[in-house]
This record gives C-alpha cells, sequence and structure tokens, in this order.
C-alpha cells in the first residue's frame, strides 16, 4: 500500500471508505493498521479469552466495515471500533458468564511467588480482580489509549467520573500490586 | 494513595494541564512518596506497552477479517504480520532469558576454560619460556646450570653480554637473582625468536556477537546486586620489543578474574587475580660480566582496582568506564591504568572491552628496573 495514505486523516480515509469503491480496500487497510492493536488489546484484556477475544475482533472490524457508510459525518473512528468491539463484548458476556470468579482469582494470584512474576503477568491477574467499570476505564485508557472524554463518551459518563475511575483502578491495582511495587521504588 | 497524588497520574497520561505542571515538579522535589508514586506509576504503563500479545493481532485473525470482506491481504498487514512474529519472538525470548543467558554464560566459560586446560602443542616445539620462577626459585635454576650447552641454546633466558669490565670485583649474584647461569666461554648471541605471537593465549577467541542474535527491543535490565564477578581474557603486547615467547605452560594463563563491588551509581572496587605475561629486559653481574637478560614468564598477580563510570558515559546499551589498579607479584609492583565499555546483554549479564596499561616494578642486584605492557582485555560480567 503507498505509503500517502498514512499521511490521510481518518476523516478522508472514511470519506474513501464511503465514495470511491477504487480506495476501498486501501482505506480500510490503512484503518485497520492504525487502530487494529488498541482494538485487539481491549478486547484480549477485556475478556481474558483469547479465542473468544479473536472472535469478537474479527467481528467488529467487519462490522465496522459495513456500517461505516451509514454512519454520520463526523466520525470518531477508534471510538466507533471500541463502541462496537464493547457492545459484542457485553452481549457475550451477558449471554455466558465468563471470567475468573473473584476468590478464585485471588488466591491464583497469590498461590506463586510474586517476586518470580512480570509486572504485567501479575496486571494482568490483578485486573480480574477488579470490578467491570474500573477494570474497563483503565483498559480503555491504558489499552486502547483513549482520552477521559472519549471514554466518557463510550461509557455514557462524564468526563471527570471517567477520570476518577480510572485513577481509583490505578490505585486499586497498584494495592494488589504493593508487595512487587514496595521493591521497585525501594531501587 | 492520596488524592493528591492524582495529578500525577494525568501528568502520565498526558492530561495535565500545563500551569499545574510546576505543582507536580514541587510536590515530587519535596514527597518521597510521590516519587515512589511516580516510579510505581511508571512502572505500570510501560508494562501495559510491553504487553504485545495483547496489542499484536495474530496473522490468523487478520487475514479471516480481510478474507470475509473480500478484501486481498494488502503489503502493509504483511509487515504487521511479520511484526507478530517478531513480538511474538520476542516475547518467548523475554521469557527465556534467564535461561538463554544462563546457558551462552556457561557455554562461553566452559569454553574458554577447555581453550586454557588443552595442553598447547606449541609450547613443546618452540622454545618458550618456561623459567616462570626466574627469580624466586635459585635452587631449580642452578640445577639446570649443568645440562649441556645445545640444551641451554634452548633455555628460556637470553642473555647478552653487553659490557666485560676487567677489574670489577667478580662476584657472581645468579644465584641469589636465580638466573640461569652460562658458562661465558660458550655465550653466544642467540637467534632471536621474532615469533612473538605465536604462542599468545586468547582467552575468547570465538567470533560470537551476542547482541546480533537478539531483538534490539530486549533491553537488558538492572539487577539489585551491587557484587559481580567478571571473567576476561588478556591480550598484550610488550613495550620492548620481545626476542622470547612468552611461557605458556601455566593454565588459564592470559585471563583475569575480579570480584567487584559497587560503592556507589559511579565507583566500584574490586579484587583481582590475574594470570599474565610480563616481558622483562634487564641487567646483572655474573662473573664479572654484565649480562642483559630477557625473559617472558608468568605471574599471578593479585590488585586492588578502583573504576569510574560517570553518569554522563551511561547510555541505553552500555557504559564507559576507567579503572585503576595496584597490586604486586612475587617480583615486584603492579600498577595499571584503562578505559573500557561495558554492554548488558542480558539481566546481570554483561560483555566488557578494554584497552589497558600495564607496568611491572622489580628490583634485580639492588637496581630497579620496570616492564610494561598495553592491550586489550575482554570478558564478561555476572552480576551475584
Amino acid at each position: 500500500m503507498s505509503s500517502k495514505y498514512k499521511t490521510y486523516s481518518d476523516r478522508d480515509l472514511v470519506f474513501l471508505l464511503r465514495h470511491d469503491k477504487n480506495e476501498v480496500e486501501k482505506a480500510f487497510s490503512e484503518l485497520y493498521n492504525r487502530y487494529s492493536p488498541q482494538v485487539h488489546a481491549y478486547c484480549y484484556r477485556i475478556l481474558n479469552n483469547p479465542d473468544i477475544a479473536e472472535d469478537i475482533f474479527q467481528e467488529t472490524f467487519i462490522r465496522f466495515y459495513q456500517n461505516v457508510k451509514d454512519n454520520h459525518k463526523d466520525l470518531n473512528v477508534p471510538g466507533f471500533l471500541i463502541t462496537i468491539a464493547r457492545n459484542l463484548c457485553l452481549n457475550y458476556k451477558r449471554d455466558r458468564k465468563i471470567g475468573v470468579p473473584v476468590e478464585e482469582a485471588r488466591n491464583l494470584f497469590y498461590q506463586d511467588n510474586y517476586e518470580k512474576k512480570e509486572l504485567l503477568d501479575l496486571i494482568t491477574r490483578a485486573l480480574d480482580l477488579l470490578e467491570d467499570e474500573y477494570r474497563e476505564v483503565f483498559i480503555l485508557k491504558e489499552y486502547a489509549g483513549m482520552q477521559y472524554n472519549e471514554i466518557a463518551k463510550i461509557l455514557n459518563i462524564t468526563p471527570a467520573n471517567a477520570k476518577t475511575r480510572a485513577f481509583r483502578a490505578k490505585q486499586k491495582i497498584k494495592e494488589i500490586l504493593s508487595p512487587y511495587l514496595k521493591d521497585l521504588t525501594r531501587n | 494513595m492520596e488524592e493528591k497524588y492524582q495529578i500525577i497520574y494525568e501528568y502520565i497520561d498526558g492530561e495535565l494541564p500545563p500551569e499545574q505542571e510546576s505543582e507536580l515538579f514541587a510536590l515530587l522535589a519535596t514527597d518521597q512518596e510521590a516519587r515512589n508514586e511516580m516510579k510505581s506509576a511508571l512502572a505500570i504503563k510501560e508494562a501495559v506497552r510491553s504487553d504485545s500479545v495483547a496489542f499484536v493481532p495474530p496473522i490468523k485473525s487478520t487475514n479471516r477479517i480481510f478474507s470475509a470482506l473480500g478484501f486481498s491481504e494488502p503489503s502493509s498487514i504483511v509487515a504487521t504480520t511479520s511484526i507478530s512474529k517478531f513480538a511474538a519472538l520476542k516475547n518467548w525470548l523475554l521469557l527465556q532469558t534467564k535461561y538463554i543467558a544462563t546457558g551462552i554464560s556457561s557455554a562461553i566459560v566452559t569454553a574458554a576454560i577447555m581453550l586454557m586446560l588443552l595442553p598447547k602443542e606449541s609450547a613443546k616445539d618452540s622454545i618458550v619460556n618456561v623459567n616462570s620462577d626466574i627469580i624466586s626459585k635459585p635452587k631449580e635454576i642452578i640445577a639446570e646450570q649443568q645440562q649441556p650447552i645445545p640444551e641451554i641454546k634452548e633455555k628460556v633466558v637470553y642473555k647478552y653480554i653487553v659490557v666485560k669490565q676487567e677489574n670489577a670485583e667478580i662476584k657472581s649474584f645468579a644465584s641469589d637473582d636465580d638466573v640461569i647461569k652460562l658458562n661465558s666461554s660458550s655465550i653466544k648471541i642467540p637467534i632471536p625468536q621474532y615469533n612473538l605471537n605465536a604462542g599468545r593465549t586468547q582467552l575468547f577467541p570465538m567470533n560470537i556477537n551476542i547482541t546480533n542474535l537478539l531483538p534490539e527491543e530486549i533491553l537488558p535490565d538492572k539487577t539489585d546486586s551491587k557484587l559481580s564477578f567478571e571473567i576476561k581474557g588478556l591480550s598484550h603486547t610488550s613495550d620492548f620489543k620481545e626476542k622470547v615467547r612468552p611461557a605458556e605452560e601455566q593454565n588459564l594463563n592470559n585471563s583475569s578474574f575480579s570480584i567487584m563491588y559497587d560503592y556507589s551509581s559511579e565507583l566500584a572496587f574490586g579484587l583481582n587475580y590475574s594470570r599474565e605475561n610480563f616481558y622483562q629486559k634487564f641487567e646483572g653481574y655474573e662473573n664479572n660480566q654484565l649480562y642483559q637478560y630477557e625473559q617472558n614468564p608468568n605471574f599471578e598477580t593479585f590488585s586492588l582496582i578502583g573504576r569510574y563510570s560517570p553518569d554522563v558515559l551511561k547510555f541505553d546499551y552500555g557504559k564507559i568506564y576507567s579503572q585503576a589498579a595496584i597490586g604486586g607479584n612475587k617480583v615486584g609492583f603492579v600498577g595499571r591504568f584503562g578505559v573500557g565499555a561495558e554492554i548488558p546483554v542480558f539481566k546481570g549479564h554483561s560483555l566488557q572491552v578494554g584497552y589497558d596499561m600495564s607496568n611491572m616494578y622489580y628490583k634485580h642486584q639492588s637496581k630497579w628496573f620496570s616492564s610494561s605492557k598495553k592491550g586489550l582485555e575482554f570478558g564478561v560480567k555476572l552480576e551475584l
């Protein structure tokens, strides 16, 4: 794909998707390149089930392509993608009970020596212990890379509320990881 | 965690208004807890960023999406998939780092020890300086005096008559100073052996470029340890024009072992044990004749090392240091000065390469002499 597409704004690419049949594939490819990491990370971490996450990730982009033509002019592409992914995840969760029960996850977390774990591994386990409202904001902020006002729109809350939830999510993660982080800050 | 630390997270997220930045910096300057909070927040942020499994869609998913939409796989997506494979490799390597590091270190050390322990054929065939105890064991050397002259020609020590003093007091210091004695009537200037480097021992001759084996994203981490062990090979050249090959019979020759202690971020001290050659050129009297001796024996040198690595010369992929050492061996004092670079390869494992100059000061028949050499040292550092 020509590098010229990398210089196009989301708005330009969406315009090409909607109006130029010759450019549709390349425009979609560019948007996929731009946002697939965030969307994949969101699905992967919100569901914590790789197989289901892959299915929902694929479905998200397919639905995006199918719906982008009908959407309003000033489309926020990453917001739209995350909203699709979120709805699919919520539907899936609603239909099936997934995830590890908190107590079980807590036991899982403490059964091994924390010093031997990579911090990332600990964070992902700590995420399982968070309530959904905090976990989702954390993932949207840290994995999907969204601003608080974007998170607020997706979750239908105020930006201040999004900021507070993100802060509390980090507080909780930090509390869970406190033995590890104490060692870290001591050095 | 207190609400006042929320500005730390806003700053890290890039959402702190500029007018509040001074408030943050003031907080960090005065509050240790705030600094700890900053460290924790950055660590969490960095850990999330490194979550390549989450951030890199598998090629299978990409293909399915494009196939479902009737698109061919574009080249840029192919590039993404190659990144995916690379990320998977990186992830795997990160998980295996300690095992890989241990394996490579063990292989290097084992190979080095094998090389040094294996008998060297050249030692049998060539004229070498086998008299490593030339100054401290007179009895053994006097015994060699009685060997026939043809064998003496192949002895380690070459002697050159530079002055003949007819009226000087007749006194031999040979028995006191451990120099092989030759019958003055049979002294001939030997043919110099200019094959200087034939017997050089190199500790790590293997051409291994470890850094090229690994993705550059694998950044070595620091460990908490202040103690480290260093093993190095030495390859030096004497400042004299060498006419005698270095003695080779000692195992682990031309190698150096150090235990270092990091006193601060910039200063380290340690103990060093080296097995090395020094080319000696000195004079002495025997039977009223002045001789010039040249020899290239082995020495075991113990020294104290001080190392300075200024913070300004520390980079992501290594640091530059200078070091000085003072010590001694059985014939005299040794001083060294050198510079080098340390390149972390894995957590707790570094490669070191340096250039140093060494001087040995020793005494013969109440007169002081010095030998100097310079060259490379290269090896590995293992944090304990």
